[in-house]
């Protein structure tokens, strides 16, 4: 709690001396010519024209890398499932009713909870037009869950509805991933219409915003289960080992 | 004129925000310094929200949808704080009237 | 004027750092590396990564300061026990 003990001048002196020398780098590296720096970037930028997706970033994370993002959506449902299964085994057992919190956290937990899972739609929804996207919305989803389960942790997920929200859109990015391959010839093809006009619209960029959906769908169930489990494993070892 | 009452109220908001910052360090205990951070930095940011109204009114619904997430969102997160915090350090104070002053807060 | 605030943001973010690594009490550590997450929010905003300053924003600061929180609670429970 005492700033002076956690911050003593030696240290401030030393965050200072070292900031310093890390912004004459910073500055050192601003004197190089940025051409060389340029390809990359204009090359996708010149690229991100042919899939009309107002984002260039949200282009090259679900289309040019697009198989990236499969393999980051593999990960992320073998964390899930190694979460689900080191820690269902001991909730099982108890079927305690826990204590609540506060009368506010609970009012304003679900006066919040609408709320946040709308932007976190919005969140997903608008991927291919502003910031943002199927992970980061799915997070926020995640969140207003996590906001839930603080609140009150006997209230409980359908754990059916998830899993089958999980599975099918996945199985579903799966699918597009190989019709993208028949009727285009590459992996991911944008085989939906997507003409340059409709740029910055909101149906427009062909398959990004369906697949930003899906993964939407999935990031957002895997990651409310994982934040089930971690709270109540908390909640339920106060309870249950008493 | 519409620019000139922003410029003043963003000048009151930054105001409050500096004042608060002071409070943070200058206060005793927890409770007080919660008292100088939620209450400055509320009011603070609902007049820099209005200052902001003042310079773009193209952005006001926007901004209101800020300011009552703000006014939800923050009483909430420091009623809780303050809470964790009698129950934690100060269980043991008792008032003038000899009663547990949250004891009907805990079912 | 930006060059300032990126200065300022740096200072406060190499601060924070520090102080989260020097810290004896692991919630107070916790809550100033929340705070490097917040700096580099606003880094990140600035240098013009948005995406990037939305994912840490959701993820840095507010899911990983919760699993932390939660981890802290369960294994202080264990060593008071033990």
């Amino acid at each position: 709690m005492n700033l002076k003990k956690v911050l003593p001048l030696k240290h401030i002196v030393l965050s200072l001396l070292s900031s310093a020398l890390l912004l004459s780098v910073v500055g050192l590296l601003m004197q190089v010519k940025t051409d060389m720096f340029k390809n990359v970037g204009t090359i996708y930028l010149n690229l991100n024209m042919q899939t009309a997706a107002a984002n260039a970033v949200t282009s090259v994370v679900t289309f040019f890398r697009g198989i990236d993002t499969v393999g980051e959506v593999t990960v992320l449902f073998l964390a899930t499932s190694g979460v689900a299964l080191m820690l269902s085994a001991t909730q099982r057992t108890c079927d305690k009713v826990v204590k609540q919190e506060s009368f506010i956290l609970n009012a304003g937990s679900r006066l919040l909870l609408s709320v946040i899972i709308l932007f976190g739609v919005y969140i997903i929804i608008h991927g291919h037009l502003s910031p943002g996207g199927g992970f980061q919305g799915g997070v926020v989803i995640a969140t207003a869950f996590l906001l839930l389960f603080l609140a009150n942790p006997n209230m409980k997920l359908s754990h059916g509805i998830l899993t089958l929200g999980e599975s099918l859109s996945g199985a579903t990015y799966v699918l597009v991933v190989i019709i993208g391959l028949f009727k285009m010839n590459i992996l991911l093809g944008n085989f939906l219409p997507h003409p340059i006009g409709e740029i910055g619209e909101l149906i427009s960029g062909g398959i990004i915003p369906v697949v930003y959906i899906l993964v939407g769908i999935k990031v957002g169930s895997e990651m409310s289960v994982i934040v089930e489990y971690f709270v109540k494993e908390d909640y339920y070892k106060e309870v249950c080992d008493a | 004129m519409l620019v000139f009452i922003g410029y003043i109220l963003g000048f009151l908001g930054v105001a409050l925000f500096f004042i608060s910052g002071i409070g943070l360090l200058r206060m005793p205990d927890t409770l007080t310094r919660m008292q100088a951070a939620t209450k400055a930095s509320t009011l603070g940011s609902l007049l820099v929200i209005l200052a902001i109204a003042c310079f773009e009114p193209q952005w006001t619904l926007k901004l209101i949808v800020l300011a009552v997430f703000i006014l939800i969102t923050n009483p909430i997160s420091s009623s809780l704080l303050a809470m964790t915090t009698y129950k934690r350090f100060y269980k043991h104070v008792v008032n003038t009237s000899g009663a547990d002053a949250l004891k009907g807060e805990e079912k | 004027m930006i060059g300032l605030i990126i200065l300022f943001t740096f200072l406060a973010v190499i601060a924070v750092a520090l102080g989260a690594i020097l810290s004896k009490d692991i919630t107070q550590s916790v809550m100033l590396f929340m705070g490097v997450g917040l700096g580099s929010v606003v880094l990140f905003f600035i240098f013009q990564a948005p995406d990037v300053a939305l994912t840490e924003a959701v993820i840095g600061t507010g899911l990983s300061t919760a699993v932390f929180l939660l981890g802290i609670r369960h294994t202080s429970q264990e060593e008071a026990e033990s």
